[in-house]
């Protein structure tokens, strides 16, 4: 059995991350973890969606609580895009909101100015040039973060959270899955461990 | 191979989004002027070679007469697609049930293109906008210019849709879709310019967002007021990518 698992919660289109995944030669596993998040030392949850939807499904089922256990064991996460935004306490997207998330980081999930997109291509400091499809955005009041950056998007005028990082746990707005050769180095980062370090 | 556009500035002062629009028919990239008249240009696959080591640019496969004929072909290819390409993909023509919808995103694409289903499926526009977010889906105003009056159409162009530009606007609005995707059937495939400046104007003053295509020569096309936030190239990209025209179809 791999090491990687990408976790399904639903409509979270896990094709992309699973054909990324197998174009870097990386063999993972696809479970809902029903059956337990066990032997695992990266997971992976990707998110194309309703960050508010996700959130649902991850408090319905107790793989909220399986997965903070895993992080307090160390178990290295990476949360894509509405992924991302459920490690943060809570998320204004979607129906029946606030709702909760993992709070593994400190900050909440907020709309876009003006309730707008955020689509295309953008330079991250620490990235390169990254594919971004979004309407909400984290914003963090973690001071414990060990990584952090940012973009600067035409669509409002406060910069945009791109990725972090805190101790084990990783996030990033933007889809390294659709991001070409910078998304191919970004998901590399987190499966050797080199997460943000430059010129690796 | 394939080459990385370059960067131009956008009506916001930020970068104009880049995208290719491949029109498929029968799993062959394919070309008309007008939407009529389609010469074959290579099959997909090819298509995908040439542009697997390209970043920068944003995907849209549109199934031509897949509405018009009720075929898949589109939505059929999403798997190859995602097989070879790290880049971002939106889908368009014949998705028409929230099967359509499940399958699109099941199979990896990123986001829907919907002009008639607006009007036709509601229930999958609110399936699609509930499960996968106002983000993954796109209007399509395909727009046929007749003198001063804008027609909004269906079926590559053959029939009315039957609603107002200013109706489908408010349609778009009242269910959340936040980006429209604008193609012009007078100049597709004519590469001689995009002639629907002032529609483009009214569609700017909604806020949403908006992207272009039909008869664009380049990213650098000049606008004679606000530019769009993105352009689409059909003709041109497969021009100044290698790809090579053949017979008709």
């Amino acid at each position: 059995m791999s090491d990687v698992l990408i976790l399904d919660i639903g409509r979270n289109n896990l094709r992309g991350i699973c054909t990324a995944m197998e174009s870097l030669q990386i063999t993972y596993t696809v479970s809902d973890g029903k059956n337990g998040l066990d032997g695992f030392s990266r997971i992976c949850l990707p998110g194309s969606g309703s960050s508010g939807f996700m959130a649902k499904e991850l408090m319905g089922t107790g793989l909220a609580f399986d997965l903070l256990s895993k992080i307090d064991q160390g178990v290295s996460l990476l949360g894509i895009c509405a992924g991302m935004q459920l490690l943060l306490d809570a998320t204004a997207e979607g129906v029946d909101v606030p709702a909760n998330g993992l709070g593994v980081v400190s900050g909440d999930v907020t709309a876009l100015e003006g309730g707008r997109l955020n689509v295309g291509w953008y330079s991250d400091d620490l990235w390169g040039r990254l594919y971004f499809l979004h309407g909400f955005c984290c914003r963090v009041t973690d001071n414990q973060l060990d990584s952090v950056s940012y973009i600067k998007s035409d669509v409002q005028n406060a910069r945009i959270l791109s990725s972090f990082r805190k101790n084990n746990v990783m996030g990033c707005q933007f889809h390294p899955e659709k991001s070409a050769a910078s998304g191919a180095r970004v998901l590399t980062q987190f499966l050797d461990g080199s997460w943000g370090e430059r010129g690796v | 191979m394939g080459k990385k556009a370059g960067k131009v500035p956008s009506t916001r002062g930020g970068f104009l989004r880049k995208l290719v629009r491949l029109d498929i028919k029968d799993g062959w990239i394919i070309k008309g002027m007008r939407l009529e008249g389609y010469r074959k240009i290579c099959r997909l696959e090819d298509a995908l070679d040439r542009i697997h080591l390209m970043s920068d640019i944003e995907v849209i496969l549109f199934g031509v007469v897949d509405a018009l004929f009720g075929t898949k072909d589109a939505i059929s290819r999403v798997p190859e697609f995602v097989s070879r390409l790290r880049l971002p993909l939106c889908v368009g023509g014949g998705v028409s049930s929230t099967e359509d919808v499940d399958r699109v995103f099941g199979e990896g694409a990123d986001r829907i293109l919907l002009n008639s289903a607006l009007i036709k499926f509601p229930n999958v526009i609110e399936y699609a906008m509930t499960h996968y977010g106002a983000q993954a889906v796109v209007g399509h105003m395909q727009v046929y210019k007749y003198q001063s009056d804008y027609r909004l159409m269906r079926w590559a162009g053959r029939e009315e849709l039957g609603i107002s530009v200013e109706s489908y606007l408010m349609l778009v609005k009242d269910v959340g879709i936040k980006e429209v995707h604008i193609s012009s059937v007078n100049d597709d495939g004519m590469l001689c310019g995009w002639s629907l400046q002032p529609l483009l104007e009214r569609v700017l003053n909604t806020g949403l967002e908006v992207t272009v295509s039909g008869g664009f020569s380049s990213y650098e096309e000049q606008f004679s007021g606000n530019r769009p936030h993105g352009i689409a190239l059909a003709a041109a990209f497969y021009r100044d990518n290698g790809f090579e025209g053949r017979n008709f179809v």
